[in-house]
């Protein structure tokens, strides 16, 4: 297995070399967001001439038709996710659904299908884990992969939402719904988390956001809210999307 | 179970321990969980194996160098070593149920899954495996005992306690050896870091001589369980703390260099969880020991003199493996300065990645802190100078000195030197 750097058509919201790392015969690990067929993070094995934004398109129409395929098989309504297998002349392909992201895992053909089919499995369990929770589809925009920080020198976040009703300052990003949300986000991870001194900390490093983004949370996208949920329900120790039920409304 | 003075043998001139030929340290369930997290954070799903690896490289020098020194070969005497060595080093107690195509590995009472469910009690639970150290030891030893020029053992966790499982259950299988066991971190790695010209080991202070001799005498119980006050102690091997400490920073480095954009920067946050791992971690051990029954007996009520005091408590910390540690300077509620000539993690950078100018020492950044902290707000006179909540009430309401290297034996100088300004903040 050769590890390589990630190459993507463009920024990967996750860093997946550590999946593909000791994965024979693997090519590409490509996520995208299953209604809008755009790449989300990707891994392409160095060398590979295979494009993840061709790679989610394609994958995308071959989820829908195997999810399609199974409707119309399975009597069992709750049977609606799939693996869908192509065998192509050079590469074999697993799809699978991971809530509402696709992934597609490309092995070289020569890889034994019983072997690709379980490690194929074992990077989407990992997946499972890693990729933001959401209820609803995410946003119809390009992901918010990285957010590079703002330049103003970090700061506490301002927590106290009323205070400030004076008139807008037009250095700053205007007051977002996303921003108040992530504020009270943080208060909440701070306030309950057994080491409540580091929660900003680790939350910054976990999201991959930096202690900048959450300094200046008007910022911030839905995308790098989702990130911010899973973190704190990792932090806290809570099943995955029950955070929404734990935040004050 | 043997005493901890059985096997611990103190590095010349450098004030380190080792076990056998493998430079150790003393170390409590706090630190070692919360920088097993700060990596977690760091690397997601990646740090399992960064924090696996680094503990079958360590756990394969220290066994292996033990068995060459006692002359064991066979497989089944080197299980019982690997077993008998983590009960005795306070990490818990390992069951091994393996042959040479692999097995499985039962654990109980492990310093990270068990540290865990004492840290945290059941009101935390993690979807994450925590027991990396005790996979990569029983992978180690399996590797030991069952020779193979083809591969080497992987161990896999399948049950641990912090999700809530009953015991730790690991599963051992071959996989193809694609790397070099590592060497670990030998004596002689600081003996070279010192140089032939180095100072004698100058004598500790009788408080730290009598610390030494308390930890000597150490014994773990039958279930491989060592307790200074309310806390998990263990000897752990330097190298896995180190190795895991900067193969995490330099990941994040390296990414963040690779990446097209300027993006978080996110190495420092990662240093501040590695250096807030050790400060928790001496402030309990230090503090608890230096509050001690058998110190208090010997030595009588904690001197009034702060610096009197703050030096009692640096030599309590380097008879616990950082070495001679001395106070430089002590401006009550102001500034401490601390020096020492080499730290476990500064030979193990300088062995593995050679000199550096950056700041490379969370660990002594760490402990400074904790010193500081301890000198500064912990009252020894009243009997109880540690009560249950004491630190997260401290960390809540003086979140973080500004603590500075600013001398390092990494970048060229002739010792470490870290100070600790209390009036300003971190961040």
């Amino acid at each position: 297995m050769t590890a390589a750097a990630p190459r993507t058509d463009g920024e990967s919201a996750m860093v997946l070399d550590g999946l593909a790392v000791g994965v024979d015969h693997l090519e590409a690990i490509v996520i995208f967001i299953a209604s809008l067929e755009a790449p989300y993070a990707a891994w392409v094995r160095k060398g590979v001439d295979l494009s993840p934004a061709r790679v989610a398109a394609g994958a995308n129409g071959a989820l829908e038709m195997g999810e399609r395929m199974t409707a119309a098989l399975e009597t069992d309504a709750r049977v609606v996710s799939p693996v869908t297998t192509i065998e192509s002349p050079r590469r074999t392909s697993f799809i699978h659904r991971v809530r509402s992201f696709g992934v597609a895992i490309v092995f070289e053909r020569e890889a034994p299908l019983g072997f690709a089919r379980m490690a194929a499995k074992q990077i989407v369990r990992t997946l499972e884990q890693e990729l933001p929770y959401s209820h609803a589809a995410p946003a119809a925009s390009a992901p918010e992969a990285r957010p590079t920080a703002p330049s103003a020198p970090p700061a506490r976040a301002d927590l106290e939402f009323d205070a400030h009703d004076a008139a807008p300052d037009t250095q700053h990003h205007p007051r977002s719904a996303h921003g108040d949300r992530v504020r009270i986000l943080i208060r909440h991870v701070e306030d309950h988390a057994a080491d409540g001194h580091i929660a900003r900390t680790r939350l910054a490093l976990r999201s991959g956001l930096g202690l900048e983004a959450l300094a200046n949370p008007d910022t911030l996208g839905s995308e790098a809210l989702l990130v911010l949920e899973t973190a704190a329900e990792d932090i806290l120790g809570i099943e995955p999307g029950k955070l929404a039920e734990a935040l004050p409304a | 179970m043997m005493n901890l003075g059985t096997i611990l043998r103190p590095v010349a001139n450098a004030g380190l321990f080792a076990v056998s030929d493998q430079i150790v340290i003393g170390a409590t369930h706090h630190e070692s969980i919360l920088l097993d997290q700060a990596v977690w954070d760091a690397l997601g799903s990646e740090g399992w194996a960064v924090r696996r690896q680094a503990a079958f490289d360590a756990s394969y020098a220290l066994i292996g160098a033990i068995a060459r020194r006692l002359g064991i070969e066979g497989d089944r005497e080197i299980i019982d070593l690997a077993t008998e060595l983590f009960g005795t080093l306070g990490l818990g107690q390992l069951r091994f149920e393996i042959a040479a195509t692999g097995g499985e590995v039962f654990g109980s009472d492990l310093l990270f899954g068990g540290g865990f469910r004492e840290r945290y009690g059941d009101a935390l639970r993690v979807r994450h495996f925590l027991d990396a150290f005790a996979a990569g030891y029983a992978a180690a030893a399996a590797s030991i005992a069952y020779p193979s020029d083809w591969g080497s053992f992987e161990a896999e966790e399948t049950r641990c306690v912090a999700r809530g499982d009953a015991d730790c259950c690991f599963t051992l299988s071959r996989r193809p050896l694609s790397f070099q066991p590592g060497e670990g971190l030998a004596k002689g790695d600081a003996e070279q870091l010192l140089g032939p010209d180095a100072p004698p080991d100058s004598d500790p202070l009788p408080i730290g001589v009598f610390t030494r001799d308390l930890m000597s005498a150490c014994v773990a119980n039958d279930r491989g369980i060592i307790r200074v006050g309310d806390s998990r102690f263990a000897i752990l091997p330097a190298a896995y703390r180190a190795q895991l400490t900067f193969d995490t920073l330099h990941l994040i480095e390296k990414r963040a260099s690779s990446n097209r954009a300027p993006g978080p920067k996110l190495a420092p946050l990662f240093a501040d969880l590695a250096r807030e791992a050790t400060r928790a971690g001496v402030f309990h051990l230090v503090g608890s020991l230096y509050d001690s029954a058998p110190i208090r007996d010997a030595f009588g009520p904690a001197p009034d003199d702060p610096l009197d005091r703050v030096e009692q408590l640096v030599s309590v910390a380097g008879a616990l493996g950082w070495g001679p540690i001395t106070v430089a300077e002590l401006l009550p509620e102001t500034r401490l300065v601390l020096n020492v000539a080499v730290t476990p993690e500064a030979v193990y950078y300088a062995a593995r990645h050679g000199g550096t100018p950056q700041s490379r020492l969370p660990g002594l950044q760490g402990l400074a802190e904790a010193i500081a902290l301890l000198v500064t707000h912990v009252d020894f006179t009243t009997g109880d100078a540690l009560p249950a909540g004491l630190y997260a009430r401290l960390s809540r309401e003086t979140p973080g000195y500004h603590v500075e290297e600013s001398r390092s034996i990494l970048a060229g100088d002739r010792d470490c030197e870290v100070v600790v300004d209390m009036r300003r903040r971190n961040g």
